[in-house]
């Protein structure tokens, strides 16, 4: 799947891990190439924690295996790894000062103290904490705690470092501010990464490579373009934020071949009939050029969001959300309108 | 407005009483101690001189020292895997093995001492069954009137401590800063050495502390279990108490003991401020987890096997030999019928000897459960007033310096109260020698801190917004008070009247001072059984001793259940 310069350096081989009856992984298989940021993308409880925890070392996959640079990483204690960890809620040690979380990995592999001390401070700087060296990380703010957090796991050099949704516990403007310098740090270093989050906007943002879990399998891996552009089953789609699913039926008459669906039959290319899950993309429609495959409905509901306008359309029963550019005159609620489905991946079929 | 809410707005009025209190039986006692001390030297360093001038006090304080630093240390060992099984793992039977290992800690000292005497001593089943199985007619070991059962005993009394306050703190501590440790290179033993023990610090010195403060002050322990070759600064002050009534030299013993709890008990809460601070704490489900490899079960095993086995088999022994005829009477050459008996139990309540002095077990038991009730009313009275004060949000600087005034008994041994008591109120304006309020008095003294520490949170917890909740509801003000106040405040109430009353049962030090020879208490009938010759005074003392656990044991059990949630320090 991986398309790098570089060769691979982490493989995933086909990992499983129960806890009791539970299945947290079933069988996943990845890989992360040198130099390149992956994103674990998935709702919570889908096992992406418990993923990072095993290729961290602090937990043992009950099966596959977890190899770097070729070499399986079975049995090898966390603290033999080299590798960093960024925890959810950071886990910085509270009875040390901002320099002594930072300097701690160092200390671990016995560096000399003049060594650390350039280290940390070079770490600080790339994180913009300058001079907060003797602070008590207690009286750190959440963001301050979040950049003190990525220096520590940065200092000792990991050959990989994991991140567990290191933006989830702050506000949604740190978090923009703080998802670009994140970026431009992992750019600027070549940092090998894995990027746990259950929020696409951040997979988008950060990863040349995402994968998609659901329920402790692989849904889904590649480029985030592609991605969104052609999401692997329903339930990527959904989880993109791609909600007009319809449950339809395939049929074909005289080289013909259409969904039919509660809105309507759909034409779509050559397919083997039976039933299918179909999702017309909310970007995919235009009320200019209403060609194509036309849709009839009322207009439900209208949120403006800035550069699109958000339309709730109900079509026989069924309503449906798309997203009109502002530039474009917008209609107005309860309006019949006419939407053409024109672009070439308006609609997609899941078998 | 509720009752209340309205009450706790006049805190000064809620103060008087146990302020009054305080000052006549704390502030003036202590006050005494001191005149006492100072009347014979000049300046405030004479008591010290004359205590450190003499070779023997010098050496009872060295002893004091340095026996409660080894029972300490010994604490520790046994309570530190506890405590980390307990915080860090989740297993079948934990909810017992955690109350099983809580009854040692509410135990009177004469019971304790009992216990092991029961175990260990000449008359024990150790010895009984070395004698029999080695066919011997003198007990082979010696562990009576011996350091190491000052030792046995002061472990087997704080281990809960430890237990209780490393354990809980532990509980709380994020495990994953532990893996954070790791994955940034730290071993194992890295990871405890820099990571765990630094933040477990506070908690174990504060248990540390609490410990070496009991250990310093035990009186009932050392006294039967040290014999005559062993004696604490509180055995000493009792011995020139009531054996040589050399008042001035207990005075001063009492200052420097005094000084020296006093000191203790500011660093204990210092370090019990600063647990509050909030570390990486979590929820306690989240850190805990089953016992998965056999290396762990194994371990978890023999910890377990440990605790219960030292924490429990005393109280056993105690219990079994009550009601087990074992050897004979002194003087009683005719070989005995061994088996079970409930011969000590019924002559609780007959005269043997028909001794002129003699005072009946069963007239024992009555004044003690007269005191002990005397105790609950009285520290309820005071007691309630001071924490409804006490758990309001704004507390003012009075609440503050009233609280902390409340605290000083607890940090002043029980033998020195006793004292004080003794030189402060024989003469008018106050004289209760004779009056039979004189020990509910001092019992409430010991009592107050705990009922009044456990009936703030209780109070706290009542939130204005579960009045509002039941008002919104529907519910007026006196619906309000009995379905929302009544049945909170009534839990706390009877938790801190079980405190005061097994406090009372149980307690000796004070007791043992001022008590007046006719109605001596339970512990006091138990020192006196074991004090004389004989199987039947000794059965007596262990069929007393028996009853006393039971309900102590059942007090304490009492408390865990009735306690709401996890509010309440004791």
């Amino acid at each position: 799947m991986i398309d790098s310069d570089s060769g691979t350096a982490l493989q995933v081989i086909d990992v499983y891990k129960r806890f009791g009856d539970l299945t947290a992984l079933g069988g996943v298989t990845f890989d992360v190439a040198a130099g390149e940021v992956v994103a674990v993308l998935g709702p919570s409880g889908c096992g992406k924690s418990t993923l990072l925890s095993i290729i961290a070392g602090l937990e043992t996959p009950d099966g596959g295996d977890v190899t770097w640079m070729g070499n399986s990483l079975d049995g090898l204690p966390p603290y033999r790894r080299g590798f960093g960890l960024m925890f959810q809620d950071y886990m910085l040690f509270p009875h040390m000062n901002v320099f002594e979380n930072v300097a701690f990995g160092l200390r671990m592999s016995g560096q000399p103290p003049k060594a650390i001390v350039r280290r940390v401070e070079e770490c600080l700087a790339l994180v913009g904490l300058s001079g907060m060296n003797a602070r008590d990380v207690t009286t750190l703010s959440g963001g301050e705690q979040q950049r003190a957090a990525l220096a520590r796991s940065l200092a000792p050099r990991p050959a990989l470092l994991m991140l567990d949704e290191p933006l989830g516990a702050l506000d949604r403007g740190l978090r923009e501010r703080l998802m670009l310098d994140l970026r431009s740090i992992l750019r600027g270093l070549r940092q090998t990464a894995v990027y746990v989050t259950h929020d696409q906007e951040e997979a988008f943002g950060l990863a040349d490579h995402i994968v998609v879990m659901d329920a402790g399998r692989v849904a889904q891996i590649g480029p985030p373009q592609a991605i969104y552009r052609s999401p692997a089953s329903p339930f990527v789609a959904r989880f993109l934020g791609l909600t007009n699913l319809l449950e339809g039926t395939v049929r074909a008459e005289s080289g013909r071949t259409w969904v039919d669906t509660p809105i309507g039959d759909l034409p779509i290319p050559a397919r083997p009939t039976g039933r299918v899950t179909v999702l017309i993309r909310p970007d995919a429609a235009s009320l200019e050029r209403a060609t194509g495959t036309v849709l009839h409905g009322t207009v439900t509901d209208l949120s403006f969001r800035g550069t699109n306008c958000q339309v709730g359309v109900a079509i026989n029963a069924v309503t449906l959300q798309f997203e009109l550019p502002s530039r474009q005159p917008i209609p107005s609620q309860g309006e019949q309108i006419h939407l053409g489905l024109n672009a070439r991946d308006a609609i997609q079929v899941f078998g | 407005m509720s009752l209340l809410s309205g009450l706790r707005r006049r805190s000064p009025w809620l103060w008087a009483a146990p302020l009054v209190f305080l000052a006549l039986f704390y502030v003036w006692p202590m006050a005494s101690i001191t005149a006492l001390s100072l009347a014979r030297g000049q300046g405030l360093a004479a008591p010290f001189l004359e205590a450190f001038s003499s070779p023997i006090e010098r050496h009872i304080l060295w002893f004091t020292a340095w026996q409660a630093a080894a029972s300490t240390a010994l604490t520790l060992v046994l309570g530190l895997p506890g405590a980390y099984l307990l915080a860090r793992y989740q297993f079948r039977g934990k909810s017992l093995l955690q109350a099983l290992t809580g009854i040692p800690f509410v135990m009177p000292t004469l019971v304790v001492a009992t216990a092991f005497f029961a175990l260990l001593g000449p008359r024990g089943w150790l010895n009984l069954g070395l004698m029999a199985a080695l066919g011997l007619h003198d007990p082979p070991i010696q562990m009576t009137n011996s350091l190491a059962a000052i030792l046995a005993a002061h472990v087997f009394y704080n281990t809960t401590i430890v237990l209780r306050t490393v354990g809980d703190f532990w509980s709380r501590l994020d495990p994953r800063l532990a893996s954070a440790a790791a994955v940034l290179g730290a071993g194992r033993w890295q990871t405890f050495r820099r990571v765990t023990i630094p933040l477990l610090l506070p908690a174990i010195a504060a248990a540390a502390l609490l410990v070496f403060l009991f250990d310093f002050t035990s009186f009932g322990v050392v006294l039967v279990l040290g014999g005559p070759r062993f004696a604490t600064l509180e055995v000493e002050i009792y011995n020139q108490t009531v054996g040589l009534f050399n008042l001035p030299l207990a005075a001063a013993l009492s200052l420097i003991q005094l000084a020296c709890t006093l000191a203790l008990t500011l660093t204990y809460s210092r370090l019990s401020a600063r647990l509050s601070v909030p570390l990486a704490l979590r929820s306690r489900q989240q850190t805990k987890r089953p016992l998965r490899t056999w290396r762990s079960r194994v371990a978890a095993g023999a910890i377990i096997a440990v605790l219960l086995t030292y924490l429990t088999l005393p109280l056993l022994a105690l219990a079994a030999r009550s009601f087990a005829r074992l050897d004979p009477e002194r003087g009683q050459f005719a070989p005995v019928q061994s088996g079970l008996t409930l011969d000590f139990y019924r002559m609780l309540t007959t005269n043997i000897r028909s001794s002129l002095f003699f005072v009946p077990p069963t007239a024992a038991v009555a004044t003690s459960l007269t005191y002990a009730a005397a105790t609950v009313v009285l520290a309820l009275t005071l007691g309630l007033p001071a924490a409804w004060a006490l758990a309001r949000r704004d507390a003012s600087r009075l609440d503050r310096i009233a609280d902390s005034l409340i605290m000083l008994p607890l940090g002043t041994s029980a033998v020195t109260l006793g004292l004080g008591f003794i030189v402060a109120l024989n003469r008018p304006p106050l004289d209760l020698r004779a009056s039979p309020l004189l020990v509910p008095l001092a019992h409430t003294l010991v009592a107050l801190p705990f009922v009044v520490r456990s009936l703030t949170p209780s109070l706290r917890s009542i939130q204005p917004r579960l009045r509002q909740a039941a008002a919104v509801l529907g519910a007026g003000p006196r619906q309000v008070l009995q379905t929302i106040d009544l049945p909170l405040v009534g839990r706390a109430v009877l938790v801190a009247a079980t405190f005061a009353f097994t406090i009372s049962l149980g307690e000796f030090g004070a007791t043992a001072l001022i008590a007046r020879p006719e109605y001596p208490t339970v512990p006091l009938m138990i020192f006196r059984f074991l004090s004389q010759p004989g199987a039947s005074n000794y059965g007596q003392a262990l069929a007393l001793s028996t009853i006393l656990m039971i309900v102590c044991a059942a007090g304490m059990l009492g408390i865990e259940r009735l306690r709401i949630a996890d509010v309440g320090e004791f």
